[in-house]
This record gives structure tokens, sequence and C-alpha cells, in this order.
């Protein structure tokens, strides 16, 4: 009985071990950015690092600003939600609300499968097509923000189109049929009923989205350009955090590889931001949904 | 609440009003137009959705590209009496007569580039001193009358007689020589190789940099305008303005016979046949500005004549069998990706049997030990976070702590343990789901009959959330097989077999980036695109599967 | 031509091995050096079958900093170091290279570029084709990433007397991480001109793109080693230390310094080096 019992300690100590594996590596990955990555602070204030745009880390006289690649990131993400999140809203609805079973089935499952497409793959489909259709049709040489950015709404389409179908069915009936009952068109309860009680919920999607987008490496690595200049505009060469970490990694060394790491300490700041926002929006949207069957 | 108050706006906007009708009419007249304009929008998404997901797959199972080359289609058996003779091993397939110079002068040290087979390249050349060497010699390298030298590379190995020659080549696989087609007919163990040799050659003039313009590649039509005199000017063709001069071999030279095996009709029109040799007719072209005319590559390249590219577009399949089962060679220049498969699957191997356990036994504490409180919440919160973290930022995390500092090196286990960091929330969560769905019968039932917490979770909850645990299992590596940028730090890039947990590996997604970014091809890029498209099907698949038998169960 | 009689063939064949490695290596280093290293390492592993080597291409400079760091034993470079940047490892030079100026057809008009245009171009003062005598149309520069040996001594070969030594090249240039993806990006770009190891412009022109002659020189083996074509430099292996008779790293740079091993250069599209 004793030896049970002290078998019994023993494995909910290992599984509670496992359960704290993830923070400990989230705790480590703080943890080693910063160590790795404020050393950089104490020769270049850390105003400077973000501020400035002289990103010139091999030269006699280094510069260290990150600032292109901040907007770079913000610019090509911020296009691609301009992007995606109409059309992920669309699809979303017309999921939730317009489509019969056997059409939602399908489309459900090419969007899953959308979603399963690594980002290398993507990337190829973007120097193939992409960077081709926005240099017909928007001039420039085609590998810049805009090209960046239809490939990043691409790959957060399926996030987007699935949380707004789940938000949407997530909406109890009575909220739907109550609104119809009073008259009111399917269009005008989808539009003043629906959406607005999914809000907090599809607005988790899009952040989720955004950072997805914002940590994207590959795919954007491919099409941007990776001039590490101030994006010049729409079509205009761009380099965001993540490609300005892969692309000198290998060889930097000394202040440089700081600066890496310290680039590096600014995307997870970003990451974690918006990792906040979505836990706060979901936990709102699922009290508001729970106040609301209560009601 | 915001949302109650909304419905209320609706109800008494469209009820309480006097033109309630019209007001109704305008209402359903807008939700037709809003309601085409969503499926609409719906329609093209997911339109150009299937179109990259088609356009990926159709790009990787077949290639169409323009060849461009200097040779015309047409292969000779036994050009000026000599074969080129392989040992009878090799696969049959016409050469073209530059990858033959080049097999004689050390361009080539293996068949990698020319037939693609494993194959170290040995030419044996016949001892130039004999009759039949002093042949192949002129044949190769051009008579010492036209200008031309021997240039033997210093790969090549000698025999005495085309018998010797012809018996080291039935013995050695990767062998070639050239000899007298008498000598190899019906020899043992040989084959011959055709020839292609036939290029339009063309007055320097014409390619010369003149006002910084150049032919463009011309296609087979071309080729028959420019002899017939149907074009006139190579300005037709973005050359220079000058008028096209078409020079035909003389009568009753090998060059002719080529020409009129070859099935080109020669035009009797502008470009008379030259008379006399084929010096003369060389030294024509070099000489009649504007000039163009067939001619067998090597006395074009020793008369220091250009040959104009010719384009050809061809198509096949671009993914095949080989591709699967060959080992790659050359970083994926040649061969096919089956070390790189293995290598993804090793990896794939060795995450599933670090993430499972450990997902599963942090799944299981979350659902069955934990006690709700604020700790428990640092835990979850812990949880999301790390699946929100950029891949990128795993990459680093990996570099530094599992290569560096616990000095794992480049390699399989750095990879995968940092894969397993990745992908730990996904199956953290999809099991805590899978065992959340076990009826609390089940757990009453079994801790009523005395066995313990542990039994009881070990012997009934578990089993029973088997196949929900098993799908995000799944999922979550189909989602790993794609990772690239957090590899490429941690797991190195040997496209050979790993052999062993330090060993340094290419898995499929590196692979389809270094294809593109050595520049090595696109077309294998796009193919081994598709079969990492596919092994992600595959998963999905098999996960829709398990779904789909769970539900049945459930509803059994 | 070698005087070995036919029957010596499968002496030959066993003449490798002499002296067996095994055991598993990494090397790493340079894009541009990456062609001949694989080819050389398939061949060395075939007569050492007990040994593994697998060779990183991580640019020049990442090539160093892991041979320093220890984490690889050898590293190709394609940058003619200084002994400030050596640190004490030894560079052996293995082959010659040529660098190739490549353009894509489309929107450039030219076949032949100066000296001075082609500094211009990758300073940044020069931003039309139409300047240079070309289409009118804007010139999509395409770089390498800092890590590569090609980006310095193209800066080094071309630039630096205009615009002295330290590297400013324009920044308003695409960056890419490897000769390859210089040459996809130039191949399918209107406008766009790059700059790739000799090797690599092979693919660029099969695929039909074009390779530019410097001052009417053009990039071919006998002007790079008559000195006419004035874009060329040495490419290295480098060691931590002296390589020592009876390892592996010795034994692989005498593999690529033998006559099999020069073969391997050629056959990967570099220059042999010059017979002494």
């Amino acid at each position: 009985m004793r030896r049970r019992k002290i078998l019994e300690g023993a494995v909910e100590a290992t599984l509670f071990a496992a359960a704290l594996l993830s923070v400990v590596t989230v705790v480590f990955i703080t943890a080693f950015l910063f160590q790795r990555g404020s050393p950089l602070f104490e020769k270049v204030p850390v105003l400077e690092f973000l501020f400035s745009s002289r990103w010139e880390p091999t030269a006699e006289n280094p510069g260290y600003g990150i600032l292109s690649f901040i907007l770079g990131s913000f610019l090509v993400t911020g296009l691609a939600l301009l992007i995606a999140v109409p059309a992920g809203l669309a699809v979303g609805i017309y999921l939730a609300e317009l489509s019969d079973g056997r059409s939602a089935r399908f489309i459900r499952s090419a969007v899953e499968l959308l979603a399963g497409i690594p980002s290398v793959v993507y990337g190829l489909f973007g120097i193939a097509v992409i960077s081709a259709v926005s240099r017909t049709l928007f001039g420039g040489s085609g590998y810049g923000a805009l090209s960046a950015a239809m490939i990043l709404a691409i790959m957060t389409l399926p996030t987007i189109i699935s949380v707004t179908e789940v938000s949407l069915r997530a909406i109890p009936r009575e909220l739907k049929e109550g609104s119809l009952a009073l008259g009111a068109t399917h269009w005008q309860t989808i539009t003043r009923v629906l959406v607005p009680a999914a809000r907090s919920g599809i607005l988790a999607g899009v952040i989720l989205g955004m950072g997805r987008a914002i940590g994207e490496t590959m795919a954007v690595l491919m099409v941007g350009g990776n001039a590490p200049i101030m994006p010049s505009g729409l079509n205009g060469m761009v380099r965001t955090l993540t490609m300005n970490i892969i692309t000198d990694m290998s060889y930097a060394t000394g202040d440089h590889l700081t600066s890496l790491f310290a680039t590096g300490m600014v995307l997870f700041a970003f990451i974690l931001v918006l990792n906040l926002v979505v836990q706060l929006a979901l936990k709102k949207s699922i009290s508001d949904l729970e106040g609301k069957s209560g009601e | 609440m915001n949302d109650t108050s909304a419905t209320r706006s609706v109800g008494t906007r469209s009820v309480g009003t006097r033109s309630a009708g019209t007001r109704h009419r305008a209402a359903i007249g807008s939700q037709a137009v809003a309601f085409t304009a969503i499926r609409g929008l719906s329609i093209l998404t997911i339109a150009v959705l299937g179109l990259i997901l088609g356009f990926i797959l159709y790009k990787g199972l077949r290639y169409s590209n323009i060849d461009r080359s200097a040779y015309l289609p047409y292969a000779e058996d036994a050009p000026d009496g000599l074969v080129v003779a392989v040992n009878s091993g090799r696969a049959p397939g016409a050469l073209d007569w530059g990858v033959l110079y080049g097999m004689f002068t050390d361009e080539y040290i293996d068949w990698a580039k020319i037939d693609g087979s494993d194959d170290d390249l040995t030419p044996i050349a016949i001892d130039p001193a004999t009759p039949e060497g002093a042949r192949a010699e002129a044949f190769l390298f051009g008579t010492e009358e036209a200008g031309g030298y021997p240039a033997w590379g210093g790969l090549v190995q000698t025999a005495s007689t085309s018998a010797a020659a012809l018996a080291a080549v039935a013995e050695t696989p990767g062998a070639v020589a050239i000899v007298p087609e008498a000598a190899a007919r019906g020899a043992p163990g040989v084959m011959t190789l055709p020839l292609r040799r036939l290029v339009l050659a063309v007055n320097p003039e014409v390619a010369e940099f003149v006002d910084d313009s150049y032919i463009e590649d011309l296609s087979g039509r071309d080729v028959m305008d420019l002899l017939s005199g149907r074009a006139r000017n190579w300005k037709e063709f973005g050359g220079p303005d000058l008028a096209v001069a078409p020079v035909a071999p003389p009568e009753g030279s090998v060059l002719a016979a080529a020409v009129r095996s070859a099935g080109l009709e020669y035009p009797a029109g502008p470009g008379s046949p030259v008379p006399g040799g084929g010096l003369e007719y060389l030294a024509a072209i070099g000489g009649t500005s504007g000039a163009a005319g067939l001619a067998f590559a090597g006395d074009a390249a020793v008369a220091g004549l250009p040959a104009a590219m010719l384009t050809r577009r061809t198509s096949g399949w671009n993914l095949t069998i080989g591709y699967l089962l060959e080992a790659p060679r050359l970083s994926g220049r040649t061969g096919g990706i089956s070390t790189i498969i293995a290598n993804t699957f090793l990896m794939l191997l060795l995450t599933v049997a670090f993430a499972a356990p450990l997902g599963l036994a942090a799944a299981v504490y979350f659902v069955e030990y934990a006690r709700q409180g604020p700790f428990v919440r640092a835990l979850r919160l812990g949880t999301e976070t790390l699946a929100g973290i950029p891949s990128i930022i795993f990459g680093l995390f990996g570099f530094l702590f599992f290569v560096n500092i616990l000095g794992f090196g480049f390699g399989l286990l750095s990879g995968s343990l940092t894969l397993t960091l990745m992908i730990l929330p996904t199956i953290i969560r999809t099991s805590e789901e899978a065992l959340k769905s076990v009826p609390r019968a089940m757990r009453e039932g079994s801790l009523a009959l005395g066995a313990t917490k542990l039994q009881t979770v070990a012997r009934v909850v578990v089993p029973a959330a088997m196949p929900g645990i098993l799908t995000g299992l799944i999922l979550a590596v189909g989602r790993a097989v794609g990772e690239t940028a957090a590899l490429l730090f941690t797991m190195g890039s040997d496209y050979q077999l790993a052999k062993g947990l330090f060993s340094s590996a290419r898995g499929l997604s590196a692979h389809v980036y270094l294809l593109f970014s050595e520049g090595i091809s696109f077309d294998r890029a796009f193919s081994t695109a598709a079969v990492l498209v596919f092994v992600v099907l595959l998963f999905n698949f098999a996960a829709k599967r398990l779904i789909g038998r769970m539900n049945r169960s459930a509803a059994a | 031509m070698k005087r070995i009689v036919i029957a010596t063939l499968a002496l030959v064949a066993a003449a490798g091995a002499y002296a067996q490695y095994s055991g598993s290596y990494t090397f790493g280093g340079s894009t541009t050096v990456a062609p001949i290293a694989y080819a050389a390492i398939e061949r060395f592993q075939k007569e050492n079958p007990g040994l593994k080597i697998s060779y990183e291409a991580v640019g020049s400079g990442g090539g160093l900093k892991a041979l320093l760091a220890g984490q690889i034993s050898l590293s190709g470079s394609s940058a003619d170091f200084s002994a400030d940047q050596l640190k004490g490892a030894v560079a052996t030079p293995i082959a010659l290279d040529g660098l190739s100026v490549i353009v894509n057809k489309k929107g450039t008009g030219i076949k032949n570029i100066s000296m001075e245009d082609l500094a211009r171009i990758y300073h940044g003062d020069v931003t039309n084709w139409k300047q240079l005598g070309g289409a009118n149309a804007p010139i999509v520069v395409v770089n390498r990433d800092e890590s590569s040996g090609t980006y310095a001594a193209f800066w080094e070969l071309v630039c630096q007397k205009p615009f002295g030594k330290a590297i400013a090249y324009t920044k308003n240039a695409i960056v890419t991480k490897e000769n390859g993806e210089v040459a996809v990006k130039v191949l399918a770009t209107p406008g766009a001109i790059g700059y790739v190891g000799m090797a690599f412009a092979q693919e660029v022109i099969k695929a039909g793109g074009l390779e530019l002659s410097i001052d009417k020189v053009m990039p071919t083996t006998a002007n790079v080693v008559a000195k006419k074509y004035p874009i060329s430099r040495y490419l290295y292996i480098v060691t931590k230390s002296q390589p020592v008779e009876g390892t592996v790293e010795k034994a692989f740079i005498d593999y690529i310094l033998s006559p099999m091993g020069q073969a391997i250069v050629k056959s990967a599209d570099y220059i042999p080096l010059p017979k002494k």
C-alpha cells in the first residue's frame, strides 16, 4: 500500500514536471534572448536600436538600428491583414450562414489543407507566381512588401476563416432566431447581430493571424527583397525582423550577433503582447457567450 | 449589453416605422446584393486557394521548360564512320557533341551530369600514333590542317588498339571510347550512342557586339526561315541590321549528306552550295557578312564560328518513382530524394518519441491532477505562449541551447528537440480535449471497482482517449514536417542519410529551400514540394479518418 | 594524356585504398565552394566507405566563424581573408574562379559593361539602364548577403578602386543568401543585374539569362587564366591550423589538389589551379 502511494506520488510528480516543461521553455527562451541580446544596450542605446534605421553592423562605425525592420514587419503584416480579413470574413460568414452542408464540408477541408502547406512551399509559389503578378500589376521589381503581403495573406486566411466560422457558430441560436422573428432580414441579422456578437472571437482570430504573419520567415524571405532599408512604398523592398535574423545569423559575431538576439527580443516582445491580447479577447468572448446563454 | 441592444434596434426600426413594407423590400434587396457579394468573394477566395494548391501539385508533377541548345535535334549513329562506344549496361540516348568533347577534356568526371547515373567516367582513347587513333583524334579535335589541336584531358586513358578499347569498355560500366564503326559492330558488351552535332554556324559579326543587340534564341522554324531565305534580315531575330546570307554545304560532302538525312530542306535559293571541301565552306561563313549555314559543331568551333542557340519546348513527368527512390547527388542536382525522405521520417520519429510522452503527461496532469488556481493558470498561459512563438525564435533558441550549450551540434537530435518544443503545445491541447471527452462515469466506475487513480488514468481514461490523442499527434506532426526556419539553424543540411543522432541531416522542407536558393533547379524544388504536400495531405487524411472512426464509435 | 595501360585500370581503382579514413566530420562554408565540396566529398567517401562528411553551405564568413568556434573542422572560402580575420587559421588555395556579371535579357539592353559603370551600379550612382545606353528601365540590383565571400571579393575587385576600401554597396538592392538565389532572381526579374561565380553563370545562360563581358572581355577560363578578365579570385579551404598529416582534413585537401580533385574542380565549372 505504501509502495503504491509512493508510485502514485512519483507519477504525479513526473506528470507535473511534463506540464511544467512548457513554462520552463518559455522562461528559458526569454532568459536566453535577454542574456544574449541585452549586452548590446551597453553600447547602443535602446532608443537608437529601436528608432534608428541605420543598419550597418559590419561597417567600421557600425550602426544597429532596426526601425526599418520593425516598420517592415508591420507594413507587411498590415497589408496582409488588409487582404486577408475581408476575404476571411466573407468565407467564414459564407460557411457559417449561407452554405449548405456539402459545399461547406468541401470548402472546410480545402481550407484545412491550405493551413497545412509549409511556408517554404508558399515561398516557392511566391517566387514562381506572386512576384511576377505583383510586378505586372503594380510595377517594381516584384520583390517587396506587396508580394510578401500577398503570400502572408494567403497563409493567414485559413486561420481567419476557421475562427470566424467557429465564432459565428458558437453564438446561441436564440439570438439569431430572435432577430429574425423581429422581422430583420438574414443579412441584417448577420451584420447587426451575429458579427457583433462574434466580434471578440473574430478579433482573436485576426490577432492570431497577425502573430503568425509577424513571425513568418521563409516565405517572406523568398519574396521580400531583403534590402536593409526603409520600405519605400507598397512595392518597395522590405526586410522584416525575422528576415534580419535569418540573413545574418550564420556568420555574425560579436556585437553583430548580439544585435540579432536583440532583434529576436523585439520580435518576441511583439508576439508576447499579441498573445496576451488574444488571451484577453478570447476570455472576453467566452464570458460574453456565457453571459448570453445565461440570459 | 451591446449585442442585445443591437438586436433591439433592428427590431424597433423594421417594425415600428411607417413605411415598413418599403423598407423591408429595400432590406431584402440589399440582402440579395450583400449575399451575392459574399458568395462571390468566397468563391473567388476559394478559387484562388484552389488554384494555388493545383499549381503547386501540377508543377510538382509535370515540367514544361524551354530548352536551349546549339544542337539540332538530329542524331547520327555513325558520324564519319566512327561510333561512340559505351558499356552495354548504360541507358541509351543521344549525346551532344559538346558532351562528347567534354568527356575527353576533363569536363566530366562521372556520368551524373550526363545521364544522372552514379558511374565514374572513364574516357578511353586509342593511341593516336595508330591510324584508328589518329582518326578519332582528328574527329574530336579537328585536323591540323583545319587549325585543330589535340587537347586530351588528364583523366583519359589509352588503349593500344580499338579491340583493346572495346574490351575495356565492355568491362568498365562508365567507360567511353571513339572507335571505327566496323570494329564496334558485334563487339560483346558494348553499345553505341548516337551523336547530335549539327549546329547553325553564323558569321561572328552576327553574334558580335553590334549596337548592343543579340540574336534571340531561335526556334526550329526560324532556322528553316534563315536557311531558305524567307528571313531577310537578322533584325527580325533581334540581331544587328544585316542581310541574312544563307550558305549551303558543298554537294557530296559528309555534311551535305548529314543535312539531307536529317531531313532539313536546304534551299536551292540564295545560298548556292560552296564548291570544294569543308574548309572552304566554313571560310565562306566566316568571310561573308550575315552568313549562316549548318555545320558540325566541332568544325565550327575549330573555325571560330559561333553557333546560334536554338530553343525547344520540352515537357514531361517531373515527379517520377525514380526521383523518390534514388539518393541525391551534388546537393540534389542529380539523383532523387530517397535519403531526404528517410531523414524526414527519422526526424519525425524522434520528435514523436520526445513530444508524445511529454505532451500526454502534461495533458494528463492538467485534466486529472491539477487543481484550479493561479499556478495552474500560469502553466496554461505558458503553454499558450509557447504555441505563439515564431519558429525563427525556436531556431535561435535551439541553436544556442541544443547546438552550442549542450554541444549536440547540427544534427537530428538538435533538430528534433527543437521541433519537440514547437509542437508540444498542440499535443497538450488536443490530448486535453481528448481526455476531457472521456465520460465521467467511466472514471467513477473504475474508481468504484477499487482501482487507484493512477490505474484509472492509465488503464481506462488514456486508452479511451487514445484516438483523440493520436489525431492531435498526427496533426502536430503534419505541421512539424513543413518546418524550415527553425531547422536550418539546428539540424544542418547534409543530403546524405543521417548515420546517428548527431548526424547533420536535411529534411524535405529544407531541401525545397536549398534547391531554390542554391539555384539547382526550380523543377526539382517543385517536385520535392509536391512530395512534401503529399506527406502533409497524408497526415491530414489519417487524422480525418481517425476522427471519423471516433465519431462513429461515439455514436454507436 | 596519361599513358596508362588498360590492364591497370582495376589497380588504379584499388590504389585509393592506401589509407582508409572513417568517422563523422562536419565541414562548411562558402556557397561558391559548395559545388566543389559536394562532388569531392561524395568521391572521397566512396574511397573511404567508413567516412561521413557533411558540408554546411553557410557562406564564407559563416564558415570561418564556425571553424574558429570549433563547430566544423574545415571551411570553404571564396574570400581572401586577412590574417586578422583568420586568427591563426590557414587558407589553402584550391581553385580559381571568375565572377560573372549576369543580367536579365529584358529591360537591360546591354551586352558589355565597363568596370567603372559596374562599380557605379553597385555603389548606387547609376539607377537606370538608359544612363549606360541600354533600355529605359530601372536597374534592379541583386546583391549577396554580407556572409558571402563573393560579396567581399566583388567589392574589392570592382568597386574598391573608385569608391575606397570600406564596403558601401547601394542598400537599394535585393539581398540574397546564395549564388543560386542571385541566378533565380536575375532570371525572373526584368532589368536585373547580379554577380555569381562562373559555375553558376552556365546555368543562367542555359535558362536564358545573359552573361556580360567586362570591357569587352568575356569571362572564359582562358581569359581568367591569362588575367585578361579582370574579376577573378582564388577559392580556398581554411583549416584551424596548419593541416596535419594523417588527419582527414589534410587528406581531403590533398585530394582536392590531386589531379582527380582538380578534375572535380573543372567538372564543377571552376578553373583548376595553374600548374607551377
